[in-house]
């Protein structure tokens, strides 16, 4: 029995398997959920994983998707899945997720919930725009014996912080998994094409308003409150105006005594600022 | 791989392409006010009267604004597969070396048309030769130089 390496190409998702072997392996792809950030890439030790031109695909002037594995090169290692702050990519072995299984690291991202506050406050109209702001639409309000509730689907959670800042004060902590600095060169920003704007999954980058209408406006702002350092402007920013330094990554499940623990920390090590490509 | 490709008959050589383009402002501030360009950087730029890509390639910024600005709708970009073109011709090359006879000459000669237009007879030869090769090991195999093992492999099957 041969061993073949196979992709399946569906509207929402990537497959890749090793079709004849005995323990399968399976990696999958979001293409709705991934963003194009590229840490996957720059993780991946046999370069598999390719960015394609990021601000076409969301213009939507070529249809492509936003990351493509190479088959011939993917050896199914299972090092990009974990990374990915999205969750677009998993990976299963067995027909069982890594993240179940011993060994494999995952992102520390963390949404705090204080129960005590939420039930504090009766208003339930306080909660509106704490509801409405999650991008991916995680989060919900239950009632349980008389008293308020949230709850936040953490499985799809990229951690934002955007909750943190609209809910009332005190009630969500989060704790981002990237921590990082953003920088812009105005200097070879031309402030109109706004393709930074497009692609951050948080909207991080906007145009500043004008206060009258004889100024000229500034070509770009930023607020790093929301930014969860992925670096997807960087990628799709056709000037290289800007830079995006990721200082740390919280993992947890991190294991050296399994045989690929050391590799795991020297990759990691080369996502760090300095070494990104 | 992705490129632009600038359709040359329908191409006015208006230059709005130069001025949009957020790489041609990055480098040089004159195509800003649609001045044109005037250093060798520009990655796009009038010559000849029409269009032509003049930069060096790149891999994910590709913005979409000149594809959108175009009036004639005269440039797209391609996704290209070209990746997988050199890899074809690198083990047909291999397959040679090891005197396994192939059609070469006709990938060759498609590769060559490769940029007037995509290459679809390319793409068929490529699919027959994964059909003809589909085993993995036979192709390390064959690129470890082993062929006896490789030939094993052939015939097991």
């Amino acid at each position: 029995m041969s061993i073949e390496f196979v992709t399946e190409v569906s509207a929402d998702k990537i497959l890749l398997k090793n079709k004849g072997a005995k323990q399968p392996r399976v990696l999958t792809i979001a293409t709705e959920l991934c963003i194009g950030c590229g840490v996957c890439a720059k993780i991946c030790p046999v370069n598999a994983i390719t960015v394609g031109p990021l601000g076409s695909v969301e213009r939507k002037t070529i249809d492509v998707p936003k990351i493509e594995v190479d088959v011939q090169k993917c050896v199914l290692c299972a090092m990009c899945a974990p990374v990915c702050q999205f969750h677009a990519i998993t990976f299963t072995l067995n027909g069982q997720s890594i993240f179940d299984l011993p060994g494999y690291p995952s992102l520390d991202g963390r949404v705090l919930i204080d129960p005590e506050k939420v039930a504090a406050i009766q208003d339930t109209e306080s909660f509106t725009s704490c509801l409405e702001v999650c991008p991916r639409d995680l989060i919900q309000l239950t009632t349980k014996d008389g008293k308020n509730q949230l709850v936040v689907d953490e499985s799809r959670c990229f951690w934002c912080k955007k909750c943190e800042v609209s809910c009332p004060e005190g009630v969500i902590t989060v704790e981002k998994a990237f921590v990082g600095e953003l920088s812009l060169n105005l200097d070879r920003c031309d402030g109109k094409c706004g393709v930074c704007i497009e692609v951050c999954p948080v909207d991080a980058f906007r145009f500043p308003d004008k206060q009258q209408p004889w100024e000229l406006r500034e070509k770009l702002d930023y607020d790093e409150t929301y930014c969860v350092f992925c670096g997807a402007c960087q990628l799709a920013c056709a000037a290289g105006a800007i830079t995006v330094k990721v200082k740390e990554i919280r993992m947890k499940n991190q294991d050296e005594s399994v045989s690929w623990g050391k590799t795991w920390k020297k990759s990691l090590a080369k996502l760090l600022d300095g070494n990104s490509p | 791989m992705y490129y632009l490709e600038i359709d040359l008959e329908n191409c006015d050589g208006c230059g709005i392409c130069v001025a949009v383009c957020p790489r041609n402002a990055s480098f040089d501030i004159m195509t800003r006010g649609g001045k044109g360009f005037t250093t060798q950087k520009a990655y796009i730029g009038v010559k000849g009267g029409s269009s032509s890509v003049l930069g060096e390639h790149i891999d994910s910024e590709y913005c979409g604004e000149c594809v959108l600005n175009c009036p004639q709708q005269a440039i797209r970009l391609i996704a290209s597969p070209v990746g997988e073109t050199t890899r074809t011709i690198m083990l047909v090359e291999e397959l040679q070396a090891e005197e396994i006879t192939l059609d070469k000459q006709e990938l060759q000669i498609d590769f060559d048309q490769f940029n007037l237009k995509r290459a679809d007879g390319l793409k068929d030869a490529l699919a027959q030769l994964r059909d003809r090769y589909k085993n993995r090991q036979v192709r390390q195999a064959l690129s470890r130089g082993k062929l006896d093992r490789a030939e094993k492999l052939l015939k097991g099957k």
